[in-house]
């Protein structure tokens, strides 16, 4: 489900399935969470392939960014129009930095 | 008078159910997606009947059966006047009273909890109704 590419100040994280739903979302949330162990707390997030996601992956991603802390910064690049809607319709898109690509992404995170 | 019913638009209606887990609901999206390229749904208009499908279901799931799986959830999908209505049927556990009446959303760091505020986001009318044959949720999504 996921391909975790480790930078020396940057954790890529690039979901290769079309759907991040409560099917997914347990087994996604454990897979998530050893990606970050010991790891920079930059992460970009690339949703190019997700074509969508229901409110409990919503919440998988909110449970990530809980779990860098104040100092970690995720970004999120790819985003198709379904799962955009459900980051508008929530007012995620507040919380998590969306950008067009993955070089943008990077290029955030590292500020 | 013409009811909603009379003004359907020509085109199959769907009725269909699943077994009440998370991959059943995936079943449902899948068989509402094929229903809306058929009827010539708008792809804006398909994402929220999408979301608000998945997300009525999942709670269906989660909350009305308690996750234990072994029994349904109905689906009709009907083409009325001026829009789209999504009928989802179970014999879980209702809505408790009042519930949707009080729809807000969570705090920014909640985990879950977000169902129903994006059901209401995403349709135009919800109706609800508990009985002795089962819980019946009526989605309408107005199509311009």
């Amino acid at each position: 489900m996921l391909t975790i590419n480790r930078l020396d100040d940057i954790v890529e994280i690039d979901f290769s399935g079309p759907r991040i739903d409560s099917v997914v979302a347990p087994q996604l949330k454990v897979e998530l969470e050893q990606a970050v162990v010991d790891a920079p707390k930059r992460i970009v997030l690339d949703l190019s392939a997700v074509e969508f996601m229901d409110s409990t992956g919503l919440g998988v991603f909110v449970s990530l960014l809980k779990k860098l802390g104040a100092d970690g910064a995720i970004a999120v690049a790819g985003v198709r129009p379904a799962v955009l809607r459900l980051f508008q319709l929530t007012r995620l898109d507040t919380l998590f930095r969306i950008v067009d690509d993955v070089p943008a992404a990077r290029a955030l995170v590292r500020g | 008078m013409t009811s909603p019913r009379q003004e359907r638009w020509c085109v199959a209606d769907v009725s269909c159910s699943c077994e009440a887990t998370f991959a059943g609901v995936r079943l449902l999206a899948e068989r509402l997606k094929a229903w809306c390229a058929t009827a010539g749904v708008s792809e804006p208009a398909r994402m929220d009947l999408e979301l608000a499908l998945v997300e009525a279901g999942n709670n269906i799931v989660r909350h009305g059966y308690g996750q234990k799986g072994g029994d349904d959830i109905g689906l009709e999908i009907t083409a009325v006047a001026g829009g789209v209505e999504l009928v989802l049927t179970d014999r879980g556990s209702p809505i408790p009273q009042g519930r949707l009446n009080a729809i807000g959303h969570p705090e920014f760091d909640s985990e879950s909890g977000r169902g129903l505020a994006l059901i209401t986001a995403c349709t135009d009318r919800i109706a609800y109704t508990e009985s002795r044959e089962g819980n019946r949720l009526v989605l309408f999504k107005a199509l311009c």
